[in-house]
Parts: structure tokens; sequence; C-alpha cells
């Protein structure tokens, strides 16, 4: 499969996906740069985390004018995944290819830690490695992580089983502890914990035991896409 | 086709009938002429039809720039017209471009005198018709809103735009004219009351001949055939003026919806009551963009403004705006 990370200006976490692409996947990963609209015959695309265009107006609001979004588009629109992680998902809400937005923390504070989560729905492209109910831990790491929708929104996100990661405990304000959730299809996915961030088990560091929980989001992709491929 | 005979009102110069449909009204242009309010009165036969062709003429006009009007079409008559039923606002709303009539004597302005950029007044329509001020219509509820008020001298500003640039292509200047709002059954506002020079002062731009209702205040001319000749300028086709770009200024204040949490605003509010300020009862931070745009018209400047607003300066699931157009 071959993966495409889009690059925005001020993106910062697009290396570590290209590198769970690359690393734990074994695909090939290219960058597609935020002026250009060829998505170079990519399989799945990967908003990456960071700070588009500085945050300005609000996180991901300039970054969805990109001419490479236009492009994103239309792959999300016919079927093609795409995975928006922090700054992505942010992305993703602005060019309304999800709905809702993310507003400031509750905190007010950028929220840099780990946190569990619950996986509600196991369907979606990018979850359907883990059992539904499983409790994973992922790295946060964010400002504008309040997920906010209207009330009738939030009902139909819960009533189609659209949110697929909860956060276990109260951590940035979101309405019912929302953490990520994919449109109605379940091929676009939006979360704000980083699963690239926790690929390998690693000895306790930063007060965690980084156990690869963050390998399921990727590994389900390769498996639904190996499943389209046969 | 019978005359409804039921009148519904009538005026110094209209009369109002039901229509065919119950939200439509036919509007009847009689030949009186008043002035001086009612103090001077005369019949001036043919000036029915002549006020209604006019007014048809420039309720078109509006129309198709997208001006919401209640003109619906012609009536079975030369002397009538077919309105939407309105629910009027008792404002006379006057726009100024040049110094006339009784902005001169309120403030000493020489007759004729251009003004720096268009002015909008109220009058209230009551008796003598006095001017009133903004808070005193608010003070009064002669608008539902005050956001009513502020489209109301944002469309009076539009139309100006329009006329100017209308009569200007036809060797006429708009110096000012009076408009009249109303409310149709679904509270939308819509320009009512009628567009003939009765209510305008139109000057040839090269004689400075009178060409509206101030030949008959001062007797200069007969009404009728200073009518008809402006009919005639007006139905003769003209090249359009090429549209001319102008820069417009607005401010587009932005902030969080009712009913959303805004966690800075939260925060900025607790630091004020732990300043000493508890008698802060509420607090909502936004953001404030002062926008210059270059467009064709002040409608299309509103129209991409808006739309500015809505797609990129604010996201609407969490944020309202404000679009405040400079005059």
């Amino acid at each position: 499969m071959k993966f495409g990370v889009v690059v925005f200006p001020g993106s910062n976490c697009e290396r570590d996906m290209s590198d769970a692409v690359k690393l734990h996947l074994k695909e090939e990963a290219v960058f597609l740069w935020h002026d250009d609209t060829d998505l170079q015959g990519v399989d799945c695309v990967l908003l990456p985390g960071g700070f588009s265009y500085g945050d300005y107006l609000r996180s991901g609001a300039i970054a969805r004018f990109s001419p490479v979004m236009d492009s994103v588009r239309a792959f999300a629109e016919k079927g093609g995944p795409v995975l928006g992680i922090c700054n992505g998902f942010q992305v993703l809400t602005e060019a309304h290819l999800l709905p809702g937005a993310l507003m400031r923390n509750t905190s007010l504070k950028f929220q840099c830690n780990h946190v569990d989560l619950i996986v509600e729905n196991n369907r979606s492209l990018f979850s359907n490695a883990y059992q539904a109910g499983q409790r994973i831990r992922l790295p946060i790491a964010h400002a504008d992580g309040n997920y906010v929708a209207d009330a009738d929104v939030i009902q139909r996100l819960e009533d189609n089983h659209q949110v697929v990661f909860r956060y276990a405990e109260e951590v940035n304000g979101s309405v019912n502890r929302i953490a990520g959730i994919c449109n109605e299809k379940g091929n676009v996915v939006g979360m704000m914990p980083h699963p690239e961030r926790n690929l390998w088990p690693a000895a306790e560091s930063h007060g965690a035991n980084w156990n690869g929980d963050g390998r399921g989001v990727f590994d389900s992709i390769l498996k639904a896409g190996l499943q389209a491929l046969k | 086709m019978t005359v409804a005979t039921e009148i519904l009102a009538e005026g110094k110069t209209k009369i109002l009938r039901p229509g065919n449909q119950p939200d439509e009204v036919l509007v009847e242009y009689k030949d009186a002429a008043t002035a001086f309010n009612g103090k001077k009165y005369a019949e001036i036969p043919g000036k029915g039809e002549l006020n209604a062709k006019i007014s048809g003429l420039l309720f078109q006009l509006l129309e198709a720039s997208g001006i919401p009007t209640c003109f619906i079409g012609g009536g079975s008559r030369p002397t009538e017209l077919v309105y939407k039923r309105l629910t009027m606002i008792p404002l006379e709303v006057v726009v100024r471009n040049y110094a006339y009539g009784s902005v001169v004597k309120r403030f000493n302005f020489d007759e004729g005198m251009p003004f720096h950029k268009p002015l909008v007044e109220f009058f209230h329509k009551t008796n003598d018709d006095p001017q009133i001020t903004e808070d005193m219509i608010l003070e009064l509820n002669l608008v539902p809103t005050e956001s009513v008020l502020e489209s109301i001298k944002l469309l009076a500003l539009q139309i100006n735009e329009l006329f100017v640039a209308y009569f200007s292509a036809r060797g006429i200047r708009c110096a000012d004219f009076k408009l009249e709002f109303g409310l149709d059954k679904n509270g939308h506002l819509l320009l009512g009351d009628e567009l003939s020079p009765d209510n305008f002062r139109l000057r040839d731009q090269q004689t400075g001949a009178v060409l509206d209702k101030d030949v008959f205040r001062l007797d200069l001319a007969d009404l009728a055939e200073t009518y008809r000749t402006l009919l005639q300028r007006l139905e003769q086709p003209v090249a359009a003026n090429a549209a001319r770009k102008q820069m417009y200024q607005a401010e587009v204040l932005v902030h969080s919806r009712k009913n959303i949490l805004n966690p800075e605003s939260k925060a900025i509010l607790e630091g004020v009551h732990t300043l000493g300020y508890g008698n802060v009862q509420a607090l909502n931070a936004g953001k404030r963009f002062s926008v210059k745009i270059e467009a064709d018209s002040l409608i299309e400047a509103e129209q991409q403004l808006k739309k500015l607003a809505e797609t990129v300066l604010s996201n609407p699931v969490i944020e309202d705006y404000e679009l405040r157009i400079k005059r």
C-alpha cells in the first residue's frame, strides 16, 4: 500500500507518520505538499499533527483552503481512507469532512500527557484491529482538543456509532469525552491522541509504559486495505 | 375583471385595495398632488398613471439588482400596481446626496451642496413627521429589533448606489429621495411605498432643471409635463455605465455562539472577578476583523463579506458573526 502524508507549513508530526508507515507497516510513504493537488496515486491519506499555518484564525482553519485539500476531499468522497491526527483532526472538522469543532481545552493549557482511551467502534478503517471496548494508552499533545458540536449532531454521532475513541477519563472538556470520530461511511477518521507516538514497547519514559498500543490504528488500515485488494 | 371596491386604506396619493391573493394588495396611484404636509393640493390629470409607471420601473430596477421589495407587477389598470401586503414601519427613510429642502434649513447648508458621503435620516410618520433619532426609534419600538434598523440603513445606502448610477447614466442627478419599509407575513424586511418623482429630488446634470415634485411645490413648471418628460428619459435605452470598483470598509465581529462555553472567556471572567470586579456579570471574548474590500457595489461587497465571514472568519459550529459595513 502507498500512504501519502500531507505536509502543511507548520506540520511537525509528518516524519513520525511516515516512520509509522515505513518502519512499522513496512509500506511505502510519500509526502504530499500542501500546494500540490496531485495525490500521487496513494491508497491512504494521513493528515499529521502540528500547527498548520501557525494555528492562525483557528486551528486547521487556513490549512483547509490549501490546494491539496480539494484533492483530499475528492479522495474521501470516493471512499478513500483519510486519517487526521491532532491538527489533522482539526483540519478535517474545519474542512467539514467531519462534523463538529475543536475548541480550546477547558484547562486552557497545552496538555502534553498520556491518556487512556476506550475503543468504542472497531469497525472503522482505522480501528478494526482493536477489540470493541479495548482500553488503550496513547499520548496527547494539544491546546485545542475540546470537541464541541450541537446536541443533535452529538446524538447522531452516538446513535451511528461514529465515536471511535473515547477518553476513559475527563481530559480537555470534550462533549461525552469524545477523543476521535469517523464520518458516516467510516473511511474518514479524526482523533486528537497520537497513535504514531506509541508504536513500540519501550522502557518507562515520561511516566508511561509505552506498549505499542498505537499500532492498531495503522494495522487496521493495512488489514482493511489488504481485504480490499483481495 | 371587476374592480375591487373595498378600500383597505387611502392616503394623500394612493388607495390600497385587496388583491387577488390574500397576501397581495392593489395600489392605485391617484392624480392628487400635495405638498407642505397637505397644505398645498391639486388634482393633476395623468399624474397617477405616470407615477405608477415610474414606480414600477424603479421597483423593477431594484428587484433585478437583488433588493427585496413589495413589487409584484402591474395591475389591471394603468394607474395600478400589485404589491405584496406589508405591515409598514412608520418611518420615512431619507437618503441625501446633495443638500436640498429641510436639511438646508435645519443645518444651514448651501442649497445644492454635495455631501461627502450619502446621509441617511429618519422621520417618524406621525403628525408633522418629525425627524427621529435611532435611539428614539428603538424606544418607541417602531422596528422589531435593532438589527432591522441596521438592515434598513444598509438597504437605503445600497438602493442609493443603484439610483445614483441609474439616473446618472441618463444625465440626471439624484439629489435625495424618501423610502418606506415594511415587513411581510414572514417578518422579512421589504421596500414598500412608492418610487415616484413625488419622493425624489432629481436635477438635470447639465441644466439643473427640476425633474421632480419641486416643480409643483415651487410652481416652477407643469407637473404632468415634467413627469412625462422624465418617464421618456427613463424609458430610453442607454449604455450601461461600466461598473466602477469602489473601496468599502467593514468590521466583522466573531464571538462564541450562545450556549457554547468559551473556556477563554470563562478564564478571563474568573480573572476579572479575582481582581475585584465581582460586579462583572458576563464576558464573551471574540475577534474583530477590519476589512477593506473592493467591489462593484455595496450589494456585492455585502454578499462577499457575508460569505467570507461564514466560510473563513468564523466557524459556524461554534461561532456567530456580526457584520458592520461602514457608510
